[in-house]
């Protein structure tokens, strides 16, 4: 098991981006932007760049990135899992500024 | 990081050029055979192809003509020569006016292939006239020219993950610098602002802007609702989902980011001059040179272009420059990019440090810098239709 590195963007988010492949078992490890260190274990592989849910989000609740509302989880999202088209749909709609 | 000026050709209705191009146009796509051999006959003459100019829909015709004017009014290029067939929509007159009210005073010729009379004859009297132009452009010396002058266009496209969190966050702090220097930049693309519309929209100099920009959005969004279609359905692209971006909304958050935080001052149609100093939106589909080439059209002299995957896209008038954030993409199509942004990924920079270099490069291609687009040759020329939007 390796400890893999993911970028961390906004207190909000609920996933980080990884700058390596992960396999399921690697520790991912991101900085908040205060520099504290945290981790997540991966439940699943991801290729490099692709998301790891950092929280739980329930099947219908929003997934953040950039400390915003990047998608719906279209089905319940455990912190570790990958995040991709299998469990995270658009959106779907405008937002009101 | 104190230089405040760049050598360009000042041009005689008040703007900056970053290159001197004569410029072959055929008028129509049928005349186009006459245009590229006038150019092969004048080296270091430039081939600006034109995919239509007949027999489209009165608003179609508009749209080509706005952006083929753009295009020549460009302050990139010198003087022109517009190589027609005769018969087309297009003719003679539009093509001038529409020029002269871009760029009053540019010397714009025209031939047409049947008042010549063959290709033969045309590319002879062609070649005589651009002739005539090189020697006049080549009296034209770069000056010292205020960076303020520049406005420069913004770009993502083949985007993966690291376009949003790398490339595109450097860029935006060039945007803000170039800004602050009395500078323009120009985001374009409104379907990929889809899923941050509430930013945009927060980010107008004024309200009015503000809820411009939300409309101009907001009519894109809803075109497609009235085709029966949701754009979120085709976009991201398959291969900007095998690359890891799952809906539109987190690829448009990413591609906002290379617009900077500044405020927006100016939100314009598609084919329209932009004149504001500051950041500007401006109305374009998303498919890659349609956007690239409304913003020359739109007045940008030069189009900072962001990519995960690779692309090689160039235009004719001005210099389109590629950079990414995928380290692996730069060192696999190193032929066709111009910058690596990576180390900021990597914790080796900041994105600061990252965006400075980013702004050196810009400025020497402004100089005459050739970019890869530019080396290897791309020219390519798209134009929207009236009822395709993609």
């Amino acid at each position: 098991m390796s400890t893999i590195h993911a970028v961390h963007i906004n207190d909000k988010d609920s996933c980080v981006t990884v700058t390596e492949p992960v396999k399921a078992g690697d520790t991912v490890e991101y900085h908040l932007a205060d520099g504290t260190v945290e981790t997540v274990t991966a439940r699943g592989d991801s290729p490099i760049y692709h998301k790891i849910a950092i929280v739980d989000v329930p099947e219908g609740g929003y997934v953040y990135k950039y400390g915003e509302k990047i998608g719906v989880a279209s089905c319940d999202i455990k912190a570790g899992d990958y995040v991709h088209t299998h469990n995270l749909k658009p959106v779907g709609h405008l937002q009101e500024a | 990081m104190d230089k405040t000026t760049f050598m360009g050709y000042k041009r005689p209705y008040g703007r900056v050029g970053i290159r001197n191009h004569v410029v072959v146009m055929p008028g129509v796509n049928c005349a186009e055979i006459a245009a590229r051999r006038i150019v092969e006959s004048c080296k270091g003459s430039t081939l600006l192809t034109n995919p239509y100019g007949c027999v489209q829909s009165q608003g179609d015709t508009q749209i080509t003509l706005k952006i083929l004017a753009g295009l020549l009014a460009n302050p990139n290029v010198h003087s022109v020569l517009i190589v027609g067939l005769g018969c087309e929509t297009i003719q003679k007159d539009m093509y001038l006016n529409a020029v002269e009210e871009r760029s009053p005073g540019k010397r714009v010729e025209y031939i047409s292939i049947q008042q010549c009379g063959g290709i033969g004859r045309t590319v002879a009297a062609g070649i005589s006239i651009v002739q005539e132009l090189m020697a006049e452009a080549e009296k034209c010396k770069r000056e010292p020219c205020p960076i303020g002058e520049l406005m420069l266009g913004l770009e993502c496209g083949g985007s993966d993950p690291t376009s949003g969190i790398c490339a595109n966050v450097a860029l935006g702090i060039v945007s803000d610098r170039l800004v602050d220097m009395g500078g323009s930049s120009v985001i374009s693309e409104t379907s990929e602002a889809i899923g941050a519309e509430h930013i945009l929209k927060a980010r107008g100099a004024t309200p009015e802007i503000g809820q411009k920009i939300y409309d101009t959005i907001k009519w894109k969004d809803d075109v497609y609702r009235e085709m029966g279609e949701d754009i979120r359905n085709s976009n991201p692209t398959p291969g900007n989902i095998r690359s890891g971006l799952t809906t539109l909304e987190e690829k448009s958050l990413g591609c906002i980011n290379k617009s900077g935080t500044r405020p927006f001052t100016g939100c314009y149609a598609y084919g329209e001059m932009i004149t504001t100093r500051g950041p500007a939106f401006l109305e374009t589909g998303a498919y890659d040179p349609l956007s690239t080439i409304g913003e020359l059209a739109s007045g940008c002299q030069t189009v900072a272009f962001t990519t995960g995957m690779g692309n090689p896209m160039g235009c004719a008038v001005g210099p389109v420059i590629k950079i990414t954030g995928n380290h692996q993409t730069y060192e696999w199509m190193n032929d066709l990019l111009d910058f690596d942004c990576s180390a900021s990924l990597r914790g080796e920079k900041s994105h600061a440090q990252v965006a400075d270099e980013l702004f050196d490069l810009i400025i020497d291609v402004c100089e005459g810098k050739l970019t890869k687009a530019e080396i290897n040759g791309s020219d390519i020329n798209t134009i929207d239709h009236y009822n395709m939007l993609c």
